[in-house]
């Protein structure tokens, strides 16, 4: 018995020294715990690079192709709200399109089952939304070159990363402190926590 | 075992352990060996003019703008941490003093085209130096082999041989050299718009 406990033991110790992917486990950790009061889920985690946990390599068990949060303005002078039933509108390189909506704390994802085969990078994307009876249309510059995060780039700017996003991904250009959202039964606030949007 | 014998076996076992040691120490040697600061290597490379794309019409574009649109995007080579690190207003900013620009703002600065110059050029020095005297063709380049797909390349395809990206790149590479030239700027126009 005790020979086989010093046996597992060592075994034990590499097993666990054995991170498969250290550069994965150490970007899903920057990312932080789940925050109280708001449930794993579709509404989890806005702002967040989705693909970052649902990737494949895990932690979580749903995958996505694609994944982002569509927030309503750039906030540089409010704290970021997300916005819901907007359209992202997804061409990849195939020229195949695809269209997704998101929730009401503007989060939306891709399955690979959604749009079977695809996206085959690069990707150009385009956001519609109507909140507060608007018609917003905007569509990035430049295309997505192979990452599924919107959130890979599309980072609340700071002073440490201005030069290495073009910030939120935002329907208008401009913010409006009076917008509370696109739907007053939303489960989770629209503002999510971070991004000078609360602890 | 004769005591004659067993002292062979010890001197043979201390010789190899010697043997090994040194062995070692040889091949740690040249690891170890400190960079020497005279060297340098010398590139013969096409003009940065022509890489920037001066004076141009509003149809036409510089290498530069190419490889901002089609290889720049912050996902890819947009990344700080690339060997191939391309800046422009449509990617990754340089932090240049009050330029404090941002992605998607702002246009190209001249020290972004002199910062993607420098790291075109010098991926692979000696060959780009090849190319450029004609020695070697366009796809002896990772700059050409990795988006034609000749290498492995994340990024995937990004232009096939003869379209006008590919023409852009290769006519910029081989403007110099014996033959002498001068860079599409038309077909990196149009390269630009696709």
């Amino acid at each position: 018995m005790t020979k086989i406990a010093l046996l597992l033991l060592p075994m034990a110790a590499v097993a666990a020294a054995c991170d498969a992917d250290p550069v994965h486990t150490a970007a899903v950790n920057a990312l932080g715990p789940e925050v109280a009061g708001i449930p794993k889920g579709e509404y989890h985690r806005a702002g967040q690079p989705c693909v970052t946990c649902h990737g494949g390599e895990g932690p979580a068990s749903k995958v996505f192709s694609m994944g982002g949060t569509v927030f309503y303005g750039p906030a540089n002078n409010s704290a970021p709200i997300g916005v819901g039933n907007a359209t992202v509108v997804l061409e990849d390189d195939s020229q195949s399109q695809f269209q997704v909506i998101t929730n009401c704390v503007g989060n939306f994802y891709i399955q690979p089952g959604d749009w079977p085969g695809h996206p085959e990078f690069p990707v150009l994307v385009t956001v519609q939304g109507q909140p507060e009876g608007t018609n917003l249309q905007v569509s990035m510059q430049s295309h997505i070159g192979r990452d599924g995060s919107c959130a890979d780039c599309h980072q609340y700017p700071t002073q440490l990363n201005y030069f290495q996003t073009p910030g939120l991904v935002h329907l208008s250009p401009t913010d409006d402190p009076t917008f509370a959202g696109t739907d007053p039964n939303c489960p989770v606030d629209p503002v999510p926590p971070g991004f000078g949007g609360g602890p | 075992m004769t005591s004659a014998r067993r002292g062979w076996l010890v001197a043979v076992r201390v010789g190899a352990g010697v043997a090994l040691v040194a062995a070692v120490m040889f091949a740690a040697g040249p690891a170890c060996d400190t960079p020497d600061p005279s060297e340098i290597t010398e590139i013969d490379a096409p003009s940065f003019a022509q890489f920037e794309g001066q004076n141009l019409s509003a149809t036409q574009a510089g290498v530069s703008r190419l490889l901002e649109l089609r290889c720049g995007s912050l996902d890819c080579h947009g990344q700080v941490g690339r060997a191939l690190r391309i800046y422009g207003e449509f990617g990754l900013r340089f932090v240049d003093g009050d330029a404090d620009n941002q992605p998607g703002s702002g246009a190209t600065t001249p020290t972004e085209y002199e910062a993607n110059y420098q790291s075109v050029i010098g991926l692979q020095p000696e060959y780009m130096t090849l190319v450029y005297e004609q020695i070697y063709p366009p796809e002896a380049l990772l700059l050409i082999r990795k988006p034609l797909q000749l290498e492995r390349h994340k990024g995937g395809a990004v232009f096939v041989s003869g379209d006008d990206a590919y023409t852009c790149i290769t006519s910029w590479l081989e403007s110099g050299g014996d033959a002498g030239g001068s860079t599409d700027y038309d077909a990196c126009g149009r390269a630009t718009q696709q």
